[in-house]
Protein backbone atom coordinates (compact mmCIF):
# COMPACT_ATOMS: atom_id res chain seq x y z
CA UNK A 1 0.00 0.00 0.00
CA UNK A 2 2.86 2.33 0.86
CA UNK A 3 4.58 1.69 -2.45
CA UNK A 4 1.43 2.48 -4.40
CA UNK A 5 0.49 5.63 -2.48
CA UNK A 6 1.83 9.16 -2.67
CA UNK A 7 0.49 9.96 0.77
CA UNK A 8 -0.52 7.73 3.67
CA UNK A 9 -2.45 9.23 6.58
CA UNK A 10 -2.65 7.42 9.89
CA UNK A 11 -6.38 7.96 10.38
CA UNK A 12 -7.93 7.63 13.84
CA UNK A 13 -6.71 6.41 17.21
CA UNK A 14 -6.50 2.74 16.17
CA UNK A 15 -4.08 3.63 13.37
CA UNK A 16 -2.14 6.14 15.48
CA UNK A 17 -1.77 4.13 18.71
CA UNK A 18 -3.37 0.72 18.16
CA UNK A 19 -6.07 1.68 20.70
CA UNK A 20 -8.70 -0.92 21.70
CA UNK A 21 -7.53 -3.72 19.32
CA UNK A 22 -4.14 -3.76 21.11
CA UNK A 23 -5.90 -5.02 24.23
CA UNK A 24 -5.35 -8.48 22.74
CA UNK A 25 -1.56 -8.06 22.64
CA UNK A 26 -1.02 -9.59 26.06
CA UNK A 27 -2.65 -12.81 24.84
CA UNK A 28 -1.23 -15.31 22.37
CA UNK A 29 -3.09 -15.78 19.08
CA UNK A 30 -3.69 -19.49 19.83
CA UNK A 31 -5.10 -18.76 23.28
CA UNK A 32 -7.32 -16.05 21.87
CA UNK A 33 -8.81 -18.20 19.11
CA UNK A 34 -9.21 -21.18 21.43
CA UNK A 35 -11.02 -19.05 24.01
CA UNK A 36 -13.46 -17.62 21.48
CA UNK A 37 -14.19 -20.74 19.41
CA UNK A 38 -13.51 -23.83 21.55
CA UNK A 39 -17.08 -24.30 22.77
CA UNK A 40 -18.17 -25.14 19.23
CA UNK A 41 -19.90 -27.24 17.99
CA UNK A 42 -17.69 -27.48 14.90
CA UNK A 43 -14.04 -27.29 13.92
CA UNK A 44 -12.64 -23.89 14.74
CA UNK A 45 -10.87 -21.61 12.24
CA UNK A 46 -7.28 -22.90 12.47
CA UNK A 47 -5.22 -25.23 10.31
CA UNK A 48 -4.47 -25.45 6.60
CA UNK A 49 -7.92 -24.81 5.21
CA UNK A 50 -8.67 -21.53 6.99
CA UNK A 51 -5.14 -20.31 6.38
CA UNK A 52 -5.73 -20.96 2.69
CA UNK A 53 -8.77 -18.69 2.50
CA UNK A 54 -8.22 -16.28 5.37
CA UNK A 55 -5.31 -14.10 6.41
CA UNK A 56 -3.52 -15.40 9.48
CA UNK A 57 -3.68 -13.25 12.57
CA UNK A 58 -0.44 -11.40 13.33
CA UNK A 59 1.03 -11.98 16.80
CA UNK A 60 0.48 -8.34 17.81
CA UNK A 61 -1.64 -5.38 16.78
CA UNK A 62 0.69 -2.49 15.89
CA UNK A 63 0.18 1.21 15.19
CA UNK A 64 0.50 1.95 11.47
CA UNK A 65 3.73 3.98 11.71
CA UNK A 66 5.53 1.00 13.25
CA UNK A 67 4.94 -0.90 10.02
CA UNK A 68 5.21 1.74 7.28
CA UNK A 69 6.18 5.41 7.11
CA UNK A 70 3.17 7.72 7.32
CA UNK A 71 2.86 11.33 6.14
CA UNK A 72 0.35 12.63 8.67
CA UNK A 73 -1.37 11.62 11.90
CA UNK A 74 -5.06 12.25 12.49
CA UNK A 75 -5.99 11.27 16.06
CA UNK A 76 -9.55 10.88 17.38
CA UNK A 77 -12.07 8.09 17.84
CA UNK A 78 -13.28 9.03 15.33
CA UNK A 79 -11.41 12.13 14.06
CA UNK A 80 -13.95 14.98 13.94
CA UNK A 81 -15.10 16.48 10.65
CA UNK A 82 -13.04 19.61 11.46
CA UNK A 83 -9.87 17.58 11.80
CA UNK A 84 -10.50 15.74 8.54
CA UNK A 85 -11.22 19.06 6.79
CA UNK A 86 -8.03 20.61 8.14
CA UNK A 87 -5.94 17.64 7.03
CA UNK A 88 -7.45 17.34 3.56
CA UNK A 89 -7.19 21.10 2.95
CA UNK A 90 -3.51 21.11 3.91
CA UNK A 91 -2.71 18.06 1.80
CA UNK A 92 -4.50 19.50 -1.24
CA UNK A 93 -2.50 22.72 -0.83
CA UNK A 94 0.66 20.63 -0.71
CA UNK A 95 1.36 21.69 2.86
CA UNK A 96 2.30 19.71 5.93
CA UNK A 97 -0.67 18.81 8.15
CA UNK A 98 -0.47 20.87 11.34
CA UNK A 99 -3.33 20.33 13.77
CA UNK A 100 -4.16 22.90 16.43
CA UNK A 101 -3.43 21.66 19.97
CA UNK A 102 -7.13 21.02 20.70
CA UNK A 103 -7.30 18.81 17.59
CA UNK A 104 -4.50 16.56 18.81
CA UNK A 105 -6.44 14.88 21.61
CA UNK A 106 -7.19 11.15 21.55
CA UNK A 107 -10.67 9.72 22.05
CA UNK B 1 -10.13 -26.90 -14.98
CA UNK B 2 -9.70 -24.38 -12.25
CA UNK B 3 -11.02 -20.93 -12.88
CA UNK B 4 -10.27 -18.18 -10.43
CA UNK B 5 -11.90 -14.80 -10.64
CA UNK B 6 -11.06 -12.22 -8.04
CA UNK B 7 -12.71 -8.91 -7.33
CA UNK B 8 -10.60 -6.83 -5.05
CA UNK B 9 -11.84 -4.70 -3.51
CA UNK B 10 -15.57 -5.13 -3.55
CA UNK B 11 -17.20 -2.25 -1.79
CA UNK B 12 -20.31 -1.04 -0.02
CA UNK B 13 -20.50 -3.34 2.96
CA UNK B 14 -18.80 -2.80 6.32
CA UNK B 15 -15.91 -5.14 7.05
CA UNK B 16 -13.74 -7.70 5.24
CA UNK B 17 -15.21 -10.63 3.36
CA UNK B 18 -14.62 -13.05 0.58
CA UNK B 19 -16.88 -15.37 -1.39
CA UNK B 20 -15.85 -18.66 -2.99
CA UNK B 21 -18.05 -20.37 -5.54
CA UNK B 22 -17.52 -24.09 -6.12
CA UNK B 23 -18.40 -25.27 -9.63
CA UNK B 24 -18.95 -28.89 -10.65
CA UNK B 25 -17.62 -30.40 -13.89
CA UNK B 26 -20.53 -29.04 -15.90
CA UNK B 27 -19.92 -25.51 -14.72
CA UNK B 28 -22.92 -25.60 -12.40
CA UNK B 29 -22.71 -24.03 -8.98
CA UNK B 30 -22.12 -26.83 -6.46
CA UNK B 31 -21.65 -24.76 -3.36
CA UNK B 32 -20.73 -21.28 -2.21
CA UNK B 33 -19.06 -19.95 0.90
CA UNK B 34 -19.18 -16.53 2.42
CA UNK B 35 -15.95 -16.08 4.37
CA UNK B 36 -15.53 -13.40 6.99
CA UNK B 37 -11.80 -12.94 7.31
CA UNK B 38 -11.30 -10.63 10.25
CA UNK B 39 -11.07 -11.21 13.97
CA UNK B 40 -10.23 -9.17 17.07
CA UNK B 41 -11.19 -11.19 20.14
CA UNK B 42 -13.22 -8.78 22.29
CA UNK B 43 -14.84 -11.65 24.19
CA UNK B 44 -11.46 -12.76 25.50
CA UNK B 45 -9.49 -9.54 25.97
CA UNK B 46 -12.28 -7.87 27.96
CA UNK B 47 -11.88 -10.48 30.70
CA UNK B 48 -10.25 -8.92 33.74
CA UNK B 49 -11.62 -5.44 33.02
CA UNK B 50 -14.46 -3.72 34.87
CA UNK B 51 -18.00 -3.97 33.47
CA UNK B 52 -18.22 -0.17 33.88
CA UNK B 53 -15.75 0.17 30.99
CA UNK B 54 -17.71 -2.07 28.65
CA UNK B 55 -19.95 0.53 26.95
CA UNK B 56 -16.85 2.52 25.99
CA UNK B 57 -14.85 -0.50 24.86
CA UNK B 58 -17.55 -2.42 23.00
CA UNK B 59 -18.73 0.74 21.19
CA UNK B 60 -15.33 0.55 19.43
CA UNK B 61 -16.42 -2.73 17.88
CA UNK B 62 -18.07 -0.58 15.23
CA UNK B 63 -18.14 3.01 13.98
CA UNK B 64 -21.44 2.50 12.11
CA UNK B 65 -23.60 1.30 14.97
CA UNK B 66 -21.67 2.07 18.18
CA UNK B 67 -25.00 3.09 19.72
CA UNK B 68 -26.27 -0.48 19.53
CA UNK B 69 -23.32 -1.71 21.56
CA UNK B 70 -23.69 1.18 23.99
CA UNK B 71 -27.33 0.15 24.53
CA UNK B 72 -26.77 -3.60 24.96
CA UNK B 73 -23.71 -3.04 27.12
CA UNK B 74 -25.40 -0.50 29.39
CA UNK B 75 -28.42 -2.81 29.71
CA UNK B 76 -26.18 -5.73 30.72
CA UNK B 77 -24.69 -3.29 33.27
CA UNK B 78 -28.18 -2.36 34.55
CA UNK B 79 -28.78 -6.07 35.15
CA UNK B 80 -25.51 -6.45 37.08
CA UNK B 81 -26.44 -3.46 39.26
CA UNK B 82 -29.95 -4.90 39.65
CA UNK B 83 -31.60 -1.51 39.10
CA UNK B 84 -34.56 -0.15 37.22
CA UNK B 85 -33.23 2.91 35.43
CA UNK B 86 -35.25 6.15 35.77
CA UNK B 87 -38.14 6.27 33.23
CA UNK B 88 -36.70 9.37 31.56
CA UNK B 89 -33.35 7.62 31.08
CA UNK B 90 -35.11 4.71 29.35
CA UNK B 91 -36.97 7.14 27.07
CA UNK B 92 -33.75 8.97 26.24
CA UNK B 93 -31.96 5.73 25.42
CA UNK B 94 -34.85 4.79 23.16
CA UNK B 95 -34.61 8.17 21.47
CA UNK B 96 -30.95 7.64 20.71
CA UNK B 97 -31.54 4.07 19.56
CA UNK B 98 -34.24 5.14 17.09
CA UNK B 99 -31.98 7.93 15.81
CA UNK B 100 -29.25 5.35 15.31
CA UNK B 101 -31.58 3.11 13.30
CA UNK B 102 -32.56 6.06 11.10
CA UNK B 103 -28.96 7.01 10.29
CA UNK B 104 -27.77 3.44 9.74
CA UNK B 105 -30.74 2.46 7.54
CA UNK B 106 -30.34 5.69 5.53
CA UNK B 107 -26.68 4.81 4.98
CA UNK B 108 -27.59 1.30 3.82
CA UNK B 109 -30.40 2.34 1.49
CA UNK B 110 -29.05 5.51 -0.08
CA UNK B 111 -25.27 5.16 0.07
CA UNK B 112 -24.53 1.42 0.00
CA UNK B 113 -27.40 -0.14 -1.97
CA UNK B 114 -28.70 3.00 -3.72
CA UNK B 115 -26.08 2.80 -6.51
CA UNK B 116 -27.24 -0.76 -7.39
CA UNK B 117 -30.92 0.12 -7.20
CA UNK B 118 -30.83 3.44 -9.05
CA UNK B 119 -27.85 3.20 -11.40
CA UNK B 120 -28.38 -0.51 -12.11
CA UNK B 121 -26.68 -3.69 -10.92
CA UNK B 122 -24.90 -4.01 -14.26
CA UNK B 123 -23.95 -0.34 -14.68
CA UNK B 124 -20.35 0.83 -15.00
CA UNK B 125 -18.55 -0.17 -11.79
CA UNK B 126 -16.40 2.97 -11.99
CA UNK B 127 -19.43 5.15 -11.25
CA UNK B 128 -21.62 2.60 -9.44
CA UNK B 129 -21.04 4.26 -6.10
CA UNK B 130 -22.23 7.20 -4.06
CA UNK B 131 -20.30 9.66 -6.24
CA UNK B 132 -22.05 8.30 -9.34
CA UNK B 133 -25.32 8.67 -7.50
CA UNK B 134 -24.57 12.32 -6.68
CA UNK B 135 -23.79 12.90 -10.33
CA UNK B 136 -26.93 11.34 -11.77
CA UNK B 137 -29.52 11.71 -9.00
CA UNK B 138 -28.28 14.66 -6.93
CA UNK B 139 -31.61 15.13 -5.15
CA UNK B 140 -31.81 11.52 -4.02
CA UNK B 141 -28.18 11.52 -2.89
CA UNK B 142 -28.68 14.79 -1.00
CA UNK B 143 -31.81 13.40 0.66
CA UNK B 144 -29.87 10.34 1.81
CA UNK B 145 -27.18 12.53 3.30
CA UNK B 146 -29.77 14.77 4.99
CA UNK B 147 -31.65 11.83 6.48
CA UNK B 148 -28.48 10.25 7.81
CA UNK B 149 -27.48 13.62 9.20
CA UNK B 150 -30.79 13.82 11.09
CA UNK B 151 -30.00 10.60 12.95
CA UNK B 152 -26.39 11.56 13.63
CA UNK B 153 -27.45 15.00 14.83
CA UNK B 154 -30.01 13.62 17.32
CA UNK B 155 -27.32 11.29 18.68
CA UNK B 156 -24.91 14.22 19.03
CA UNK B 157 -27.54 16.40 20.73
CA UNK B 158 -28.11 13.69 23.33
CA UNK B 159 -24.63 12.31 23.79
CA UNK B 160 -22.28 15.12 22.84
CA UNK B 161 -20.90 13.45 19.71
CA UNK B 162 -22.42 11.33 16.95
CA UNK B 163 -19.94 8.42 17.05
CA UNK B 164 -18.91 6.76 20.34
CA UNK B 165 -20.68 9.19 22.71
CA UNK B 166 -19.74 8.35 26.32
CA UNK B 167 -23.35 8.81 27.39
CA UNK B 168 -25.12 5.52 28.13
CA UNK B 169 -23.84 4.01 31.38
CA UNK B 170 -24.93 1.13 33.61
CA UNK B 171 -27.86 2.67 35.54
CA UNK B 172 -29.01 5.15 32.89
CA UNK B 173 -27.46 7.99 30.93
CA UNK B 174 -25.02 10.75 31.87
CA UNK B 175 -26.86 13.86 30.74
CA UNK B 176 -30.53 14.82 30.39
CA UNK B 177 -32.03 16.42 27.28
CA UNK B 178 -32.20 20.22 27.40
CA UNK B 179 -35.27 22.17 26.29
CA UNK B 180 -33.18 23.82 23.63
CA UNK B 181 -31.96 20.55 22.11
CA UNK B 182 -35.45 19.13 22.25
CA UNK B 183 -36.60 22.06 20.07
CA UNK B 184 -33.79 21.39 17.61
CA UNK B 185 -34.95 17.78 17.19
CA UNK B 186 -38.55 18.96 16.76
CA UNK B 187 -37.52 21.38 14.00
CA UNK B 188 -35.55 18.75 12.06
CA UNK B 189 -38.33 16.13 12.02
CA UNK B 190 -40.56 17.36 9.13
CA UNK B 191 -37.76 17.20 6.56
CA UNK B 192 -36.72 13.70 7.70
CA UNK B 193 -40.32 12.47 7.44
CA UNK B 194 -40.70 13.99 3.95
CA UNK B 195 -37.51 12.33 2.70
CA UNK B 196 -38.62 8.95 4.04
CA UNK B 197 -42.01 9.27 2.35
CA UNK B 198 -40.31 10.08 -0.97
CA UNK B 199 -37.93 7.14 -0.63
CA UNK B 200 -40.79 4.74 0.09
CA UNK B 201 -42.70 5.96 -2.98
CA UNK B 202 -39.57 5.65 -5.10
CA UNK B 203 -38.92 2.07 -3.99
CA UNK B 204 -42.54 0.96 -4.39
CA UNK B 205 -42.65 2.45 -7.90
CA UNK B 206 -39.50 0.53 -8.82
CA UNK B 207 -40.54 -2.86 -7.42
CA UNK B 208 -41.99 -4.05 -10.73
CA UNK B 209 -38.59 -3.79 -12.36
CA UNK B 210 -37.05 -6.02 -9.67
CA UNK B 211 -39.15 -9.19 -10.11
CA UNK B 212 -36.09 -11.43 -10.72
CA UNK B 213 -34.33 -10.06 -7.68
CA UNK B 214 -37.46 -10.46 -5.59
CA UNK B 215 -37.75 -14.11 -6.69
CA UNK B 216 -34.10 -15.14 -6.48
CA UNK B 217 -32.21 -12.94 -4.01
CA UNK B 218 -32.65 -14.74 -0.74
CA UNK B 219 -36.15 -16.06 -1.37
CA UNK B 220 -36.50 -19.13 0.85
CA UNK B 221 -38.32 -20.15 4.01
CA UNK B 222 -36.51 -19.60 7.31
CA UNK B 223 -37.26 -18.73 10.88
CA UNK B 224 -37.31 -15.07 11.92
CA UNK B 225 -36.25 -13.58 15.24
CA UNK B 226 -36.71 -10.16 16.80
CA UNK B 227 -37.81 -8.28 19.88
CA UNK B 228 -41.48 -7.33 20.30
CA UNK B 229 -43.26 -5.22 22.90
CA UNK B 230 -45.20 -7.20 25.55
CA UNK B 231 -48.34 -6.76 23.43
CA UNK B 232 -46.61 -7.81 20.20
CA UNK B 233 -45.65 -4.45 18.64
CA UNK B 234 -42.46 -3.50 16.79
CA UNK B 235 -39.63 -2.95 19.27
CA UNK B 236 -35.95 -1.91 19.09
CA UNK B 237 -34.71 -1.28 22.62
CA UNK B 238 -36.27 -3.73 25.06
CA UNK B 239 -39.14 -6.22 25.14
CA UNK B 240 -39.41 -9.95 24.54
CA UNK B 241 -37.70 -12.29 22.11
CA UNK B 242 -40.05 -13.75 19.52
CA UNK B 243 -39.27 -16.47 16.95
CA UNK B 244 -41.68 -17.41 14.16
CA UNK B 245 -41.43 -19.79 11.19
CA UNK B 246 -41.83 -18.99 7.50
CA UNK B 247 -45.60 -19.54 7.62
CA UNK B 248 -46.03 -17.27 10.58
CA UNK B 249 -46.38 -20.00 13.21
CA UNK B 250 -45.08 -18.68 16.52
CA UNK B 251 -42.36 -20.91 17.99
CA UNK B 252 -41.30 -18.58 20.82
CA UNK B 253 -44.05 -16.06 21.58
CA UNK B 254 -42.16 -13.96 24.12
CA UNK B 255 -39.01 -15.32 25.70
CA UNK B 256 -37.27 -13.21 28.34
CA UNK B 257 -34.15 -12.13 26.41
CA UNK B 258 -31.82 -13.12 29.27
CA UNK B 259 -32.77 -16.75 28.54
CA UNK B 260 -31.49 -16.57 24.93
CA UNK B 261 -28.95 -19.37 25.44
CA UNK B 262 -31.77 -21.86 25.96
CA UNK B 263 -32.81 -21.42 22.33
CA UNK B 264 -29.75 -20.08 20.48
CA UNK B 265 -26.62 -22.15 19.82
CA UNK B 266 -23.48 -21.00 17.95
CA UNK B 267 -21.77 -23.40 15.53
CA UNK B 268 -18.23 -22.90 14.23
CA UNK B 269 -16.81 -23.63 10.76
CA UNK B 270 -13.11 -23.75 9.88
CA UNK B 271 -13.41 -21.45 6.85
CA UNK B 272 -14.74 -18.28 8.47
CA UNK B 273 -14.24 -16.28 11.65
CA UNK B 274 -17.97 -15.60 11.83
CA UNK B 275 -19.89 -18.06 13.98
CA UNK B 276 -23.22 -19.58 12.89
CA UNK B 277 -25.98 -19.01 15.42
CA UNK B 278 -28.95 -21.37 15.08
CA UNK B 279 -32.31 -22.01 16.76
CA UNK B 280 -31.61 -25.03 18.94
CA UNK B 281 -35.00 -26.81 19.07
CA UNK B 282 -35.18 -26.97 15.25
CA UNK B 283 -31.50 -27.75 14.69
CA UNK B 284 -31.39 -30.57 17.20
CA UNK B 285 -33.94 -32.50 15.13
CA UNK B 286 -31.16 -32.89 12.55
CA UNK B 287 -28.87 -34.50 15.14
CA UNK B 288 -30.58 -37.90 15.10
CA UNK B 289 -28.82 -41.12 14.03
CA UNK B 290 -25.21 -42.18 14.45
CA UNK B 291 -23.58 -39.93 11.89
CA UNK B 292 -25.47 -36.67 11.65
CA UNK B 293 -25.08 -34.57 8.52
CA UNK B 294 -22.27 -31.97 8.87
CA UNK B 295 -24.82 -29.26 8.20
CA UNK B 296 -27.27 -30.52 10.83
CA UNK B 297 -27.60 -27.07 12.43
CA UNK B 298 -28.77 -25.45 9.16
CA UNK B 299 -32.32 -26.53 10.07
CA UNK B 300 -32.12 -23.89 12.79
CA UNK B 301 -31.46 -21.05 10.30
CA UNK B 302 -33.18 -17.80 11.16
CA UNK B 303 -33.04 -14.23 9.90
CA UNK B 304 -32.89 -11.03 11.95
CA UNK B 305 -32.99 -7.32 11.10
CA UNK B 306 -35.63 -5.11 9.48
CA UNK B 307 -37.36 -7.89 7.49
CA UNK B 308 -37.43 -10.21 10.50
CA UNK B 309 -38.69 -7.49 12.86
CA UNK B 310 -41.57 -6.67 10.52
CA UNK B 311 -42.34 -10.39 10.25
CA UNK B 312 -42.34 -11.19 13.97
CA UNK B 313 -44.40 -8.22 15.19
CA UNK B 314 -48.20 -8.18 15.16
CA UNK B 315 -48.26 -4.46 14.36
CA UNK B 316 -45.84 -1.52 14.24
CA UNK B 317 -47.55 0.83 16.67
CA UNK B 318 -47.39 4.20 14.86
CA UNK B 319 -50.00 5.36 12.30
CA UNK B 320 -47.93 5.81 9.15
CA UNK B 321 -45.68 2.79 9.74
CA UNK B 322 -48.75 0.61 10.38
CA UNK B 323 -50.33 1.76 7.12
CA UNK B 324 -47.10 0.91 5.26
CA UNK B 325 -46.81 -2.42 7.06
CA UNK B 326 -50.25 -3.44 5.79
CA UNK B 327 -49.14 -2.73 2.21
CA UNK B 328 -45.83 -4.53 2.80
CA UNK B 329 -47.56 -7.68 4.03
CA UNK B 330 -49.50 -7.97 0.77
CA UNK B 331 -46.16 -8.90 -0.85
CA UNK B 332 -46.67 -12.38 0.58
CA UNK B 333 -49.85 -13.69 -1.07
CA UNK B 334 -49.51 -17.38 -0.26
CA UNK B 335 -47.46 -17.64 2.89
CA UNK B 336 -48.17 -15.32 5.74
CA UNK B 337 -44.68 -13.83 5.92
CA UNK B 338 -42.45 -12.00 3.47
CA UNK B 339 -39.67 -14.53 2.83
CA UNK B 340 -37.72 -12.56 0.20
CA UNK B 341 -34.54 -10.99 1.50
CA UNK B 342 -34.71 -8.48 -1.35
CA UNK B 343 -37.41 -6.81 0.72
CA UNK B 344 -34.93 -5.95 3.46
CA UNK B 345 -34.66 -2.64 1.56
CA UNK B 346 -38.39 -2.00 1.79
CA UNK B 347 -38.51 -3.10 5.44
CA UNK B 348 -35.63 -0.73 6.24
CA UNK B 349 -37.59 2.26 4.91
CA UNK B 350 -40.70 1.33 6.90
CA UNK B 351 -38.54 1.10 10.00
CA UNK B 352 -37.10 4.56 9.36
CA UNK B 353 -40.65 5.88 9.21
CA UNK B 354 -41.53 4.08 12.44
CA UNK B 355 -38.45 5.44 14.25
CA UNK B 356 -39.17 9.01 13.11
CA UNK B 357 -42.79 8.76 14.28
CA UNK B 358 -41.63 7.40 17.64
CA UNK B 359 -39.05 10.19 17.99
CA UNK B 360 -41.74 12.77 17.17
CA UNK B 361 -44.01 11.30 19.82
CA UNK B 362 -41.31 10.98 22.47
CA UNK B 363 -39.93 14.53 22.22
CA UNK B 364 -43.45 15.75 23.08
CA UNK B 365 -43.48 13.69 26.29
CA UNK B 366 -43.47 16.25 29.14
CA UNK B 367 -41.11 14.06 31.22
CA UNK B 368 -38.45 13.82 28.50
CA UNK B 369 -36.45 16.76 29.89
CA UNK B 370 -36.44 15.52 33.51
CA UNK B 371 -32.97 15.56 34.98
CA UNK B 372 -33.22 12.31 36.96
CA UNK B 373 -31.54 10.03 34.48
CA UNK B 374 -29.26 7.71 36.42
CA UNK B 375 -29.72 5.05 39.12
CA UNK B 376 -26.73 4.40 41.36
CA UNK B 377 -25.89 1.00 42.80
CA UNK B 378 -23.03 -1.44 43.28
CA UNK B 379 -22.76 -5.00 41.96
CA UNK B 380 -25.89 -6.92 42.95
CA UNK B 381 -25.92 -9.69 40.33
CA UNK B 382 -22.96 -11.65 39.00
CA UNK B 383 -24.48 -12.15 35.56
CA UNK B 384 -26.01 -9.49 33.32
CA UNK B 385 -27.54 -9.93 29.87
CA UNK B 386 -28.34 -6.91 27.70
CA UNK B 387 -30.34 -7.40 24.50
CA UNK B 388 -31.44 -4.76 22.01
CA UNK B 389 -32.23 -4.50 18.33
CA UNK B 390 -29.33 -3.07 16.36
CA UNK B 391 -30.21 -1.78 12.88
CA UNK B 392 -29.02 -5.14 11.51
CA UNK B 393 -30.80 -7.34 14.06
CA UNK B 394 -30.83 -8.68 17.58
CA UNK B 395 -27.71 -7.95 19.62
CA UNK B 396 -26.73 -9.88 22.77
CA UNK B 397 -24.17 -8.86 25.40
CA UNK B 398 -23.70 -11.29 28.30
CA UNK B 399 -21.29 -10.47 31.13
CA UNK B 400 -20.20 -12.60 34.09
CA UNK B 401 -18.47 -10.60 36.86
CA UNK B 402 -17.05 -11.21 40.32
CA UNK B 403 -18.13 -9.31 43.46
CA UNK B 404 -15.91 -6.39 42.43
CA UNK B 405 -17.45 -6.13 38.99
CA UNK B 406 -14.42 -7.58 37.21
CA UNK B 407 -15.39 -9.51 34.08
CA UNK B 408 -14.84 -13.27 34.25
CA UNK B 409 -16.56 -14.20 30.99
CA UNK B 410 -18.07 -12.31 28.07
CA UNK B 411 -20.32 -13.58 25.28
CA UNK B 412 -21.46 -11.39 22.41
CA UNK B 413 -23.82 -12.41 19.61
CA UNK B 414 -23.87 -9.65 17.07
CA UNK B 415 -26.74 -8.85 14.75
CA UNK B 416 -24.95 -9.76 11.52
CA UNK B 417 -23.80 -13.09 12.95
CA UNK B 418 -27.43 -14.16 13.36
CA UNK B 419 -27.83 -13.81 9.60
CA UNK B 420 -24.74 -15.85 8.72
CA UNK B 421 -26.60 -18.99 7.59
CA UNK B 422 -29.10 -16.91 5.62
CA UNK B 423 -26.35 -14.83 3.95
CA UNK B 424 -24.58 -18.02 2.83
CA UNK B 425 -27.86 -19.40 1.51
CA UNK B 426 -28.58 -16.15 -0.35
CA UNK B 427 -25.18 -16.08 -2.03
CA UNK B 428 -25.71 -19.65 -3.23
CA UNK B 429 -29.19 -18.92 -4.57
CA UNK B 430 -28.05 -15.87 -6.54
CA UNK B 431 -24.95 -17.66 -7.85
CA UNK B 432 -27.03 -20.60 -9.05
CA UNK B 433 -29.54 -18.31 -10.72
CA UNK B 434 -27.01 -16.19 -12.58
CA UNK B 435 -23.98 -18.40 -13.19
CA UNK B 436 -25.34 -21.80 -14.31
CA UNK B 437 -24.68 -22.10 -18.02
CA UNK B 438 -24.22 -18.38 -18.46
CA UNK B 439 -21.32 -16.09 -19.12
CA UNK B 440 -19.79 -14.68 -15.99
CA UNK B 441 -19.30 -10.92 -16.02
CA UNK B 442 -18.72 -8.16 -13.51
CA UNK B 443 -22.44 -7.43 -13.25
CA UNK B 444 -23.13 -10.98 -12.09
CA UNK B 445 -20.48 -10.70 -9.38
CA UNK B 446 -22.00 -7.42 -8.28
CA UNK B 447 -25.39 -9.12 -8.05
CA UNK B 448 -23.89 -11.77 -5.79
CA UNK B 449 -22.46 -9.02 -3.61
CA UNK B 450 -25.83 -7.32 -3.58
CA UNK B 451 -27.16 -10.50 -1.95
CA UNK B 452 -24.84 -9.72 0.94
CA UNK B 453 -25.68 -6.00 0.91
CA UNK B 454 -29.37 -6.85 1.45
CA UNK B 455 -28.48 -7.81 5.00
CA UNK B 456 -26.44 -4.61 5.43
CA UNK B 457 -23.88 -6.74 7.27
CA UNK B 458 -21.41 -5.22 9.62
CA UNK B 459 -18.60 -7.72 9.48
CA UNK B 460 -16.33 -5.76 11.78
CA UNK B 461 -19.08 -5.99 14.36
CA UNK B 462 -19.95 -9.58 13.81
CA UNK B 463 -16.48 -10.96 14.36
CA UNK B 464 -15.72 -8.09 16.71
CA UNK B 465 -12.87 -7.52 14.26
CA UNK B 466 -11.25 -4.46 12.78
CA UNK B 467 -10.88 -3.04 9.32
CA UNK B 468 -12.45 -1.84 6.10
CA UNK B 469 -14.00 -3.63 3.27
CA UNK B 470 -12.23 -5.40 0.44
CA UNK B 471 -14.50 -8.32 -0.42
CA UNK B 472 -12.92 -10.80 -2.82
CA UNK B 473 -14.94 -13.09 -5.04
CA UNK B 474 -12.93 -16.00 -6.39
CA UNK B 475 -13.98 -19.08 -8.28
CA UNK B 476 -12.46 -22.53 -8.01
CA UNK B 477 -13.72 -25.83 -9.43
CA UNK B 478 -15.16 -28.64 -7.34
CA UNK B 479 -11.72 -30.23 -6.84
Amino acid sequence: MRERSKLVVSFGDCAVTGNVPTLRNTLGVEDLLTAVYHEGPGQFPRGDEPIGVMPELLPKVLPLHQVIAVDAFLPGCPPSADRIWTAVSSLLAGEQVVLKPEMRRFG
Amino acid sequence: MTKTITIDPVTRIEGHAKITILLDDDGQVADTRFHVVEFRGFEKFCEGRSFWEMPGITARICGICPISHLMASAKAGDAILGVNIPPTAAKLRRLMNWAQTVQSHALSFFHLSGPDLLLGMDSDPATRNVMGLIDKYPDVARNGIRLRRFGQKVIALLGGQSIHPAWTVPGGVRDPLSDENRSVIRRMLPEALDITGLALDMLKDALDSYRDEEAMYGNFPSLFMGLVTPDGGLEHYDGLLRIVDADGNVLEPGLTPARYREVIGEAVEPWTYLKFPYYKPMALRGLTGESPHPNWYHAGMYRVGPLARLNVCDFAGTPRADAELRVFRRLAPRSKLVNNSFHYHYARLIEILFCLERIAETVEDPSITNDRVRSHAAVNNLVGVGVSEAPRGTLFHEYHVNEDGILQKVNLIIATGNNNLAMNRTVKQIAQFHINGKKLDEGVLNRIEHGIRLYDPCLSCSTHAVGHMPMVVEMVDAN
